[in-house]
């Protein structure tokens, strides 16, 4: 034993003790502004923090969260805050404070100095994107793919070039016209090749000539007659299976020309195809009535849902969902991966039970917007630890008659999150409010007031979100959007002759299958207006595709359905001509057969009578008469 | 520099009047605080041990900075055997629960897949570290160390501007 050791060691307990006295809230100050920047990406500081190790209170005076997309303001920024930590679940190293008070809570407020921190390189992304990475991408995808108003009459021109869509639409009814041309060509060829081989021309005229040599008066004996009936029998049946060939080919040939004459049938269609095809490379906008408020709307509506979705996914990073068995991370050298098992108090890794607010929205003193007070409840990292949903109670009014409401319930107890807000705000100024980037509205709206809710609904991987706007007395400044757009015009006028603006948003579905709707009470007026002004002028683009598509039809189908006309009567003449000789033949041969059977049965009666009346004489000479 | 120092503290460890034994076990009680994070709650329990004990204190400070190194190239390893122990041996889990749980114990961070996976390897290598340490020491000063003083590379070393210079510092400094 090393007894000098003991006194070291009490120095260095000593030594510890008091510079946890002294450093301790420094301490605790350093690793909360760290952990708070880790998760908001901004800086987080705090003033005037105090830890008390006897009472296990925590205050400081003011905590500044930075905006991360703004770093000259504060996200939060809050006044004087105490809780109290449990005890029994620190020496757990669980951190769970009961109740904390949140006073004087502001969003908004400018920073003195720039909030933004060294970004540390992000981990990498996993190889397969989550459903809410898939939905917001889609969510980006379908606005950007939005087409274009722009009723620029002189641009319109430029875009309208005819010759050069359809280069680029790459018209398939040409293509398919000829591919019928030469698919008849191809038949009419195999029938050709046919008649080379098929020529019944010589066995007809022998036929004929056997039939037109039989004489039966000149023929002597009734074993000659036997004879020509013989030989013109076998000449018959010849003629029939001539004719057999005949019909079987006709019958062939028919159905041929029916075949590739199937073309008639789909050639509407084919135009209706490229017809589409080349509106669509000129992006002409389709003036249905649901487009409007997309196209109006669509961006800076689909830019607050995206960061709606990623507070959602920041909200299930920190919180997440229950597992039974934990699967093995990858982790920083040295960090480790930290297993929780089953708390048998109900305390999970970190909780704040409950969590009273009050503030104001607006950034300053001068300016304090709504006044806030609210409740939160279990926000915690383990919520199937705690057992029960994070609740989120906020409301703020004024005596003007604003007001607002904001509840949330984010539900990780069980496999399956279930996240739902519902946010309503009544009377709110829009007086110089920012809505965002679009290409028909300015960027702030001058004035006016509205009535907004919406409320988003998030069970696993699926997303349901509303939008319902009512505002009134709208007035946007559109001298910042000076344009020769015509349709910025229409929509300035329209705007500023109603008496409220609706908006109905609705954003549902899961990952790529994300649908994204956006009605309006604008879209029937300013569509009225488009048609009546400018459409016009799309009409007329349209009329002209038509025609220039009509056009290369009717060229091209004139020359395939002469190609038609003229093989399918070529080759049918022949085989017609055929079939017509031999029905002339036919009919020649039963006629001389059946004379020549008369000639034979009339020669047999006449040597039967002779021979009855040879008898009879016979007899007569007989008996003496 | 750095380098040169904590060569010359193993020389003179080596060379020193402590014991075998007692070189040996602060060698193996520096390596258990080299293997597992220097923020973990057993490395105080080393540290008193380390105080109390009559054992050699540069011999630990040489095993932490030998051992830290390997504790950084072995860290996939001892998370393997760390997220083995603590969750795939379902068998402990009630152990490991309980100890959850209990008062103090989270505060050691046992389930931490590194902490434990460092300390699990520490604790195996804790009898092999003292009693090869313990066969070396003894060799180095039975046998090696005349032999190493002999060698060309050490006279050069010797007398060398260098480590002329260093020790002429190293005088100075007293």
């Amino acid at each position: 034993m090393r007894w000098k050791g003991f006194i070291v060691l009490a120095v260095l307990v000593g030594t510890f003790a008091a510079l946890s006295i002294f450093l301790m809230d420094r301490w605790i100050e350093s690793g909360l502004e760290k952990a708070g920047s880790a998760i908001t990406g901004a800086k987080v500081e705090i003033d005037g923090l105090h830890f008390s190790v006897f009472t296990l209170t925590l205050k400081w005076d003011r905590i500044q969260v930075t905006d991360p997309n703004n770093t000259m303001t504060n996200l939060v920024e809050t006044g004087r805050v105490a809780f109290r930590m449990h005890m029994p679940a620190l020496l757990r190293r669980r951190t769970v404070i009961r109740e904390m008070t949140l006073a004087d809570v502001r969003s908004g407020t400018p920073r003195k100095y720039d909030g933004a921190i060294p970004r540390k390189p992000k981990p990498p992304k996993p190889d397969e994107p989550g459903a809410l990475d898939k939905a917001r991408e889609k969510l980006m995808r379908e606005v950007r793919n939005l087409p274009v108003m722009h009723f620029d009459a002189r641009a319109l021109k430029e875009k309208l070039n005819l010759d050069t869509l359809i280069v680029m639409a790459e018209l398939s009814m040409p293509r398919k016209l000829d591919s019928a041309q030469t698919d008849i060509l191809a038949t009419s060829g195999d029938w050709e090749n046919f008649f080379q081989a098929f020529r019944p021309d010589d066995d007809l005229k022998e036929i004929r000539d056997t039939f037109t040599q039989i004489d039966p008066a000149a023929i002597g004996s009734v074993p000659e007659l036997l004879d020509v009936l013989d030989r013109a029998q076998s000449a018959r049946k010849k003629l029939g299976e001539i004719q057999d060939t005949i019909r079987t080919r006709q019958k062939a040939i028919r159905s041929d020309f029916v075949r590739v004459h199937g073309y008639a049938r789909s050639v509407d269609d084919w135009f209706r195809d490229d017809y589409h095809a080349v509106l669509a490379k000129a992006r002409l906008p389709d003036l249905g009535i649901r487009q409007i408020g997309l196209l109006v709307f669509g961006r800076p509506v689909a830019a607050r849902v995206d960061q709606i979705l990623g507070y959602v996914q920041t909200v299930r990073r920190h919180m997440p969902r229950k597992s039974d068995k934990p699967k093995k991370e990858k982790k920083p050298r040295l960090k480790g991966q930290t297993i929780h098992f089953t708390d048998r108090h109900g305390w999970p890794a970190f909780l704040i039970e409950q969590i009273h607010l009050s503030g104001q929205s607006g950034p300053t003193a001068g300016d304090r917007g709504l006044m806030l007070s609210g409740e939160a409840g279990g926000i915690t990292s383990q919520p199937w630890v705690y057992g029960r949903p994070t609740l989120i109670a906020l409301k703020g009014e004024k005596a003007d008659g604003r007001s607002m409401r904001f509840d949330a319930s984010l539900d990780h107890v069980k496999e399956t999150a279930v996240d739902r807000f519902d946010f309503q705000m009544n009377a709110i100024s829009l007086n110089n409010v920012h809505i965002g980037e679009s290409d028909y509205l300015p960027a702030r709206i001058g004035r006016g007031k509205a009535d907004l809710s919406l409320s988003g609904l998030f069970e696993g991987d699926r997303i349901d979100i509303r939008l319902a706007v009512k505002a009134h007395g709208l007035d946007f400044d559109f001298r910042e959007l000076e344009s020769s757009n015509q349709f910025i015009g229409i929509l300035r006028d329209v705007i500023r002759k109603i008496d409220v603006l609706t908006l109905d948003a609705r954003i549902s579905g899961e990952g790529d299958g994300l649908v994204f709707r956006l009605d309006s009470n604008i879209d029937n007026r300013v569509s009225r207006e488009l048609r009546s002004m400018a459409t016009r002028a799309l009409e007329d683009a349209q009329n002209q595709v038509r025609a220039r598509l009509e056009s290369i039809r009717d060229e091209k189908l004139a020359g395939v359905n002469r190609i038609y006309a003229s093989k399918r009567a070529e080759i049918e003449g022949r085989i017609d001509a055929y079939a017509k000789q031999a029905d002339e033949y036919r009919m020649m041969a039963e006629a001389k057969i059946d004379a020549v059977r008369k000639e034979i049965d009339d020669r047999k009666k006449a040597e039967e009578d002779r021979l009855k009346k040879r008898a009879r004489d016979a007899i007569d000479g007989v008996i003496g008469r | 520099m750095i380098f040169l120092k904590i060569l010359s503290k193993f020389i003179r460890v080596l060379r020193s009047a402590a014991s075998p034994n007692q070189i040996a076990w602060g060698f193996a009680l520096g390596a258990i605080a080299g293997l597992t994070p220097l923020n973990a709650l057993h490395n105080l329990a080393v540290l008193i041990l380390l105080i109390i004990l009559n054992v050699n204190i540069a011999a630990a400070i040489l095993a932490l900075t030998i051992f830290s190194l390997i504790a950084w190239l072995f860290d996939p390893f001892f998370h393997t055997i760390g997220y083995a122990v603590l969750v795939q041996l379902s068998w402990l889990r009630p152990a490991w629960t309980d100890l959850y749980n209990a008062p103090v114990a989270p505060l050691t961070r046992f389930n931490n897949t590194v902490v434990m996976g460092g300390l699990l390897t520490s604790l195996v290598l804790l009898i092999p570290n003292y009693l090869l340490f313990r066969w070396f020491v003894i060799r180095y000063r039975e046998s090696w160390n005349d032999r190493i003083r002999k060698w060309k590379v050490v006279q050069i070393l010797k007398s060398s501007k260098i480590v002329r210079f260093y020790l002429k510092i190293r005088g100075m400094e007293g």
